[in-house]
């Protein structure tokens, strides 16, 4: 697969948000700004290449897949720390880890890094396909909000309003998507 | 659980969210049973490490001691998951593993920040039941629906009704059309008692 | 606070995760074991008996590619687990040296279109002379089994190529 048809696969067919169900809660937290979100694809990749590469050479030889979730804390527990020393450092307080606001980027951070670990080996590929699906999830969520956004003015009937139309805008999208990656992407060897 | 100009805001509904991951993977009763389990499993250790760890080591390191046991159990129930059915937990082991990150659990890990917080472990508990039981209905659900026939062993013969259902856009409208029925039932309940 | 208090504390707490994580990777390393027999005995089946009956199993995870059985003077065995959008579709490869599938057994059938027409397309590409008939299906399906073909060779000769290297 080359560069284009991956990040084309991973923003359409393989989105994380219709794949994997990483609903955001829509909660208004105002648009984020651009170095937060380089700073979320960044993230993403890093976590796809260490928890890809950690999960294929040093927990699947020894038949230690089972200890993945653990893995993956310590390596969470660790970039925190990380970022919290260098905040410190730099006289900018971080949040805390049980932060409310993170646990969805920490959710989708995994999920990547689970979706991407299992479908590549090479390090290129699992920090292009970390930072594609991100941008992949980004994209989607964007959509997903516009789209309620829009929603908001139209005669929606009540019982429907909130979470179900949130979930069947979400279910739309995914057919969509999946519309696209079938009918267009499988054709096509980009 | 908030009902705001006329919309169920909060609590269950807004749970359904976190539990999407588990939700949309469910498609069928195996795959429900074993992520209901994995999922209640991953909450329970987390809730009761929450509970049950000294308050003095403070809020963050409870945190990540209850993120560290659920994701043991995750990993035990994993392994368990692995010698009951391999195609299973190939099939599943990444859902199971995401289990541990789901917003549920880690609200689970937070320390209960009041006495009453406290004290309301049974009712957490038992919402960690429900959770788990939703998971797996939505399986048998899903596979019902999207095949006509629910078997108890995954990868065995089945036939064909409204496939959709067992794609993540299936799952997507099963939630949402089980949290308007909930938001319309709700609303009766509350119309009958005032 | 305390602060040694707490210090003490944590190091216990860290202390007794550490053994629980130890006691976590031996189960997983049993399960492993058990599942890596279970699927060798299955592949091995599938296949037809080795005459030597040993069997090891590799777990791989490529693409379609599950893992490997090395029997001791047959070709490498493949497990094939296909996943599509709500099924997935199992079979037993066995793959000479150069790559080349020399034999592919479906084990179980999920009784649905897609896993129908898996078999059909899986079966029609080892059978190179014959040609299956066509469905609707195939778009979505034949880049599935040429990437699963595709993987099977690369490995194989890899493998083979690795030995080679050994000798």
């Amino acid at each position: 697969m080359s560069v284009i048809g991956l990040v084309f696969y991973l923003t359409l067919g393989g989105n994380v948000l219709a794949q994997w169900g990483l609903i955001p809660s829509g909660k208004k937290g105002g648009a984020f700004s651009a170095s937060v979100l380089l700073a979320f694809i960044a993230a993403s990749a890093a976590a796809s290449l260490a928890h890809g590469l950690a999960f294929r050479y040093l927990l699947s030889p020894w038949g230690l897949e089972s200890l993945a979730p653990i893995l993956f804390s310590a390596l969470l527990f660790g970039a925190f720390a990380a970022i919290k020393a260098i905040g410190t450092a730099l006289g900018r307080p971080s949040r805390p880890l049980h932060d409310e606001t993170l646990f969805q980027p920490t959710l989708v951070l995994y999920a990547v890094a689970l979706s991407i670990g299992s479908r590549f080996s090479s390090t290129g590929l699992l920090l292009l396909g970390g930072a594609a699906a991100a941008l992949g999830y980004i994209a989607a969520t964007g959509f997903l909000e516009a789209i309620m956004e829009r929603l908001e003015l139209e005669r929606v009937p009540e019982p429907f309003r909130g979470v179900p139309l949130r979930f069947l805008s979400a279910a739309l999208m995914a057919l969509a998507f999946a519309g696209v990656d079938a009918g267009f992407f499988s054709r096509l060897s980009l | 659980m908030v009902i705001d100009n006329g919309r169920v805001s909060a609590g269950p509904l807004a749970s359904l969210a976190g539990l999407a991951p588990l939700l949309v993977f469910s498609n069928s009763l195996s795959q429900g049973v074993a992520l209901g389990v994995a999922f209640f499993l991953a909450y329970s250790a987390a809730g009761a490490m929450a509970l049950l760890l000294p308050a003095r080591l403070g809020r963050s390191l409870v945190f990540m001691f209850s993120i560290l046991g659920a994701a043991v159990v995750s990993s035990l129930t994993a392994s368990a998951l692995r010698l009951f059915d391999p195609f299973l937990f190939e099939a599943a082991y990444d859902r199971v593993f995401l289990s541990v990150f789901t917003l549920p659990v880690l609200r689970a890990c937070v320390i209960p920040a009041t006495v009453s917080d406290r004290e309301r472990a049974i009712e957490r508990l038992l919402w960690g039941i429900g959770y788990s039981f939703l998971i797996a209905v939505t399986g048998a659900a899903r596979e019902f629906l999207a095949t006509g026939a629910v078997s108890t062993r995954f990868g065995t013969e089945r036939g064909s009704l409204l496939p959709i259902f067992a794609q993540p856009a299936g799952a997507f409208m099963l939630i949402a059309l089980a949290a308007a029925a909930f938001t319309v039932v709700i609303k009766a309940v509350r119309g009958s008692e005032s | 606070m305390d602060v040694s208090e707490k210090t003490r504390d944590t190091w216990i707490l860290a202390g007794a995760m550490a053994l629980i994580v130890a006691a976590s990777g031996f189960a997983s390393s049993y399960a492993s074991g058990q599942a890596a027999r279970q699927l060798a005995k299955m592949t091995s089946e599938a296949l037809g008996p080795s005459p030597r009956g040993e069997a090891t199993w590799t777990t791989m995870r490529e693409g379609s590619v599950l893992g490997r059985v090395d029997r001791r003077g047959e070709p490498a065995a493949y497990l094939v687990v296909a996943r599509y959008a709500d099924g997935e579709f199992r079979a037993a490869a066995s793959v000479d040296g150069d790559g080349s599938i020399l034999e592919l057994k479906p084990l179980g059938d999920s009784g649905d279109a897609y896993s129908k027409r898996l078999a059909a397309l899986f079966s029609g590409a080892v059978r190179r002379g014959s040609r299956a008939d066509a469905s609707t299906l195939d778009a979505s399906l034949k880049a599935l089994v040429t990437d699963t073909f595709e993987a099977l060779a690369i490995l194989e000769r890899g493998r083979t190529e690795a030995d080679d290297g050994d000798r």
